[in-house]
């Protein structure tokens, strides 16, 4: 059953969005080529850490001369700093039918992530990227920072509407081929791929980007053994594609079933651990808040 | 236990029969529930390797199959009203429809339909059976059938034109291994039962009648009607006798009788009374034809109100006898008045064996003692066992009147008679027996012995002095027994003719048609019999549905009710 999506006012929740104030974002190294900001870059240069020594040479910054060394040692060496610059956080939000599903859509505990994630990325002057996909993959804001960006973000996430199935693949592929500045890619989905997860995560080892895989996962997608509906001889006929499949319900064909959404999941999980991606799985019928501060145990998730 | 409307063989049945249908029900239960899910593809993978359930495919929902049988069994088991204490104290009951004319009064069989059916509700199913007492005592409820059959079956029924035979079925409970050792028979009518009936009963039998039938009103109506041969003397004539009876004050005067021939008033014949209320009609005249005894009478018996008799048909018979044969024969023709010597046109002759003369007719043929083995040689028509035709063909013929021991003597070789069947009717005696010496020729029993051989030969209809409902007929014409067509057929079976109920008895061949009255004094006069006790089933038997069936049905509700709750619970599929 279909659910309308939440309105801007139901997405900014300013209660919501002040709890998320103690978390961050931090990316071990970033890639060089951005404008100052907070994040750890591989490039040294004109932070405030101080990081090492290194052997003058013509063209260094006679400024970060340790004279204190040349004093005592009689050599010209100069400090290096940690360069700190933005993370490009590129936000791929999935608004295919299943995300749209039942009573409590997932769509909802989506959008709460993705403005929290933006929310946490703007605070700490990383720029965020808006990309919505299902069928086709949709920019719907350019990275930016900057905390006017989080209004933007958040109505940019209220114009979402259900559209098409799930084509994650295609999307992953589409944000690739945008040739976009090297940074984290958030998706945000619950990876029901009718092509199957593995050409999900076979895309996914594709990218350039870091990773962070939010999956939204519902009870009722875990165990539907609670589904009064869910009895006997039953059409199951998917919410995005219409195909059906006919099942006749017993304890079983339940149990089948949980085994290969346990798989599912471990297959997530797996590959987020051997990629090195930060892996967040949030169940949609639970509060978000909760979910994401256990997410955010020490205050941080690194990427 | 027994239940009070399914045999327990019913009940098995029905009972294996809703597992069976229960079971197919299962198998072919393939109602999909559409249900709409975001996980069709893990759906589609967790069912891979167990398919759906399809016809005749792994049966599943055990539980639910148990719990589905277990609540049919209990509203069948609650149709069929089980009962713990049988309130007959397992005597057998025959039920005993009355449907003879004592039953002809209007109301009188609906009111014993509706008495019958209050008490088969209340006795045990395999215990009782119902008899309709009509013309024949036929079964019409036998032993665990469903009551249900009994309110069919007596769609179109009523009363018949007979007497009761509950006498009969009576009979039938003394015998022994015929019916249970207690069995009782209720009379549901009038039937009368006569007190050396009751006598003859074997301890365990009982008969009672059911209550509710009123002493049926005044009545009057012919109980007799026969002929007899004509006290003038006179062969083409014969006397008829007509009873009649009342109750109440009806009165019984010869004057009350109509007569009718053939549909015309009788006129001409002499009437007379027989006192108390009978009379006689003197010298009617055997030419055949349907005599009607008529009494109009204001009752509610119609049954009784007329009587028919079919009168003889005594003609002359023209005869020629050969010139080959002595006077003898000629002077016993002559004799004869119901023959006529004629040579042109006879209808049967008189020759010598081998002789020509009359060509086919039927012939009384005299054969040289060296030429025929017996005395008495008899040719009849027709598939009359050779055994019945002799034996008839003695007094038929009037040869039991022959002195055959003195013939024999004469003849110094045994005198016998042999029957055979074939095309023609021919009757051949010893030539020699014309001969003074033997003493035939002047013995009382040679005119009679022409005379009816003459009959017999010309193929006259049998006559029948009266034919009753139920009772045995009497024949009139042992002249003509060989070959009488209302009588060959039950005489092939060894049983004397006793028409059933009034009407018309035809022929095998449906020539002839002799009607039959009802002619009961029992019925007419309202004969009761001896008293019966009355029957009424205990005040156990008449609690409408028992408190056992009502029980079987609430549980059956119940565990419906439970299996609603447990699928809305999703504890069955």
């Amino acid at each position: 059953m279909p659910s309308a999506a939440p309105t801007v006012e139901e997405i900014f929740d300013t209660e919501f969005l002040t709890a998320l104030q103690g978390f961050s974002l931090w990316a071990r190294r970033i890639i060089s080529g951005g404008r100052h900001a907070e994040q750890l870059s591989r490039d040294k240069g004109a932070g405030l850490e101080f990081a090492d020594y290194k052997a003058y040479v013509p063209g260094d910054d006679t400024r970060t001369i340790d004279w204190n060394i040349y004093r005592r040692l009689g050599r010209v060496v100069v400090k290096v700093f940690e360069e700190r610059q933005e993370l490009p956080v590129y936000l791929l939000v999935d608004r295919s039918g299943s995300m749209y599903f039942e009573a409590a859509p997932k769509i909802g505990v989506a959008l709460k992530v993705a403005l929290a994630l933006t929310s946490i990325s703007l605070s700490q002057h990383d720029s965020v990227g808006l990309f919505s996909f299902s069928n086709d993959l949709e920019m719907k804001l350019r990275a930016a920072s900057g905390h006017g960006r989080l209004m933007r973000v958040a109505e940019r996430l209220a114009e979402l509407d259900e559209q098409g199935s799930t084509e994650l693949v295609q999307a992953i592929q589409g944000v690739e081929r945008l040739r976009l500045r090297r940074g984290l890619l958030v998706v945000i989905s619950d990876f029901y791929d009718p092509a199957g997860l593995e050409e999900v995560l076979g895309s996914l080892r594709q990218t350039r980007h870091r990773l962070l895989l939010v999956q939204l996962i519902g009870n009722h997608d875990l165990d539907p053994s609670g589904r009064r509906d869910l009895r006997g001889d039953v059409r199951l006929r998917d919410c995005e594609s219409g195909e059906a499949v006919d099942v006749s319900l017993t304890p079983a064909i339940l149990e089948n079933y949980r085994a290969i959404v346990n798989d599912f999941n471990d297959s997530l999980t797996r590959f987020a651990t051997e990629r090195g991606a930060a892996f967040l799985r949030l169940n949609t019928d639970e509060e978000v808040l909760p979910q994401l501060a256990a997410a955010f145990e020490a205050g941080s998730i690194e990427i | 236990m027994n239940f009070a409307n399914l045999s327990l063989p019913w009940l098995l049945a029905g009972a294996a029969a809703l597992a069976g249908l229960l079971y197919v029900l299962q198998q072919l239960r393939i109602r999909y529930t559409e249900v709409a899910v975001p996980t069709a593809m893990f759906w589609r993978e967790a069912a891979r390797d167990a398919p759906v359930r399809v016809f005749r495919r792994r049966f599943r929902h055990w539980l639910a199959y148990l719990l589905s049988l277990l609540i049919c069994w209990l509203l069948w088991l609650g149709l069929a009203e089980p009962r713990v204490e049988d309130p007959e104290g397992g005597q057998y009951h025959v039920l005993f429809l009355d449907g003879s004319a004592h039953m002809s009064a209007p109301g009188d069989l609906d009111q014993a339909i509706r008495r019958l059916r209050d008490d088969l509700r209340n006795l045990p199913q395999d215990r009782r059976e119902v008899i309709w007492g009509g013309a024949w005592n036929l079964k019409l409820l036998n032993a665990g059938e469903e009551s249900l059959l009994f309110d069919r079956r007596v769609v179109g029924l009523a009363p018949e034109g007979a007497p009761s035979a509950v006498e009969e079925q009576i009979d039938l409970l003394a015998l022994p291994g015929a019916y249970p050792e207690a069995v009782r028979l209720v009379i549901y009518g009038r039937a009368p039962v006569g007190g050396g009936t009751l006598e003859e009963l074997r301890e365990g039998v009982q008969v009672h009648r059911a209550a509710g039938f009123d002493e049926p009103g005044a009545n009057r109506g012919i109980v007799a009607m026969g002929l007899g041969t004509a006290a003038s003397g006179r062969w083409d004539a014969v006397d008829v006798l007509i009873r009649m009876a009342a109750t109440g004050d009806l009165s019984t005067l010869p004057g009350d009788v109509q007569l009718s021939l053939d549909g015309s008033p009788v006129t001409g014949i002499a009437i007379e009374a027989v006192p108390p209320d009978g009379l006689v009609l003197r010298d009617v005249p055997s030419a055949g034809g349907l005599l009607e005894a008529r009494i109009a009478a204001a009752d509610t018996l119609s049954a009784d109100d007329s009587a028919q008799l079919q009168l003889p048909e005594r003609r002359e018979l023209k005869v020629a006898v050969s010139s080959l044969l002595g006077a003898v024969l000629m002077e016993a023709v002559e004799a004869d008045p119901g023959l006529v010597l004629a040579a042109d046109e006879p209808e049967l002759v008189f020759r010598r064996a081998g002789e020509s003369f009359g060509g086919d007719l039927p012939a009384l043929e005299f054969a040289p003692m060296n030429e025929q083995v017996n005395a008495f040689e008899i040719q009849y028509a027709g598939d009359l066992d050779a055994e019945l035709a002799l034996r008839d063909s003695l007094r038929g013929l009037g040869l039991h009147l022959i002195d055959g021991a003195g013939l024999a003597v004469e003849a110094g070789r045994p005198v016998g008679v042999q029957a055979s069947a074939g095309e023609n009717r021919n009757v051949s005696v010893w030539l020699e027996l014309l001969d003074e010496r033997y003493n035939f020729t002047a013995s009382r029993a040679f005119p009679l012995f022409i005379s009816r051989a003459s009959r017999w030969l010309a193929e006259e209809n049998p006559v029948y002095a009266y034919l009753a409902a139920g009772r045995l007929a009497a024949e009139e014409s042992p002249d003509f027994a060989l070959a009488g067509p209302g009588i060959s057929a039950t005489r092939l079976l060894g049983a004397d003719l006793a028409p059933a109920r009034a009407g018309f008895l035809e022929s095998p061949n449906a020539e002839l048609a002799y009607p039959v009255s009802l002619l009961s004094t029992a019925v007419t006069t309202g004969q009761v019999g001896v008293e019966l006790p009355a029957f009424a089933p205990t005040a156990a038997g008449l609690a409408g549905p028992s408190l056992l069936a009502l029980l079987l049905i609430l549980a059956a509700l119940a565990l419906l009710a439970f299996e609603w709750y447990a699928y809305q619970r999703g504890m069955m599929p």
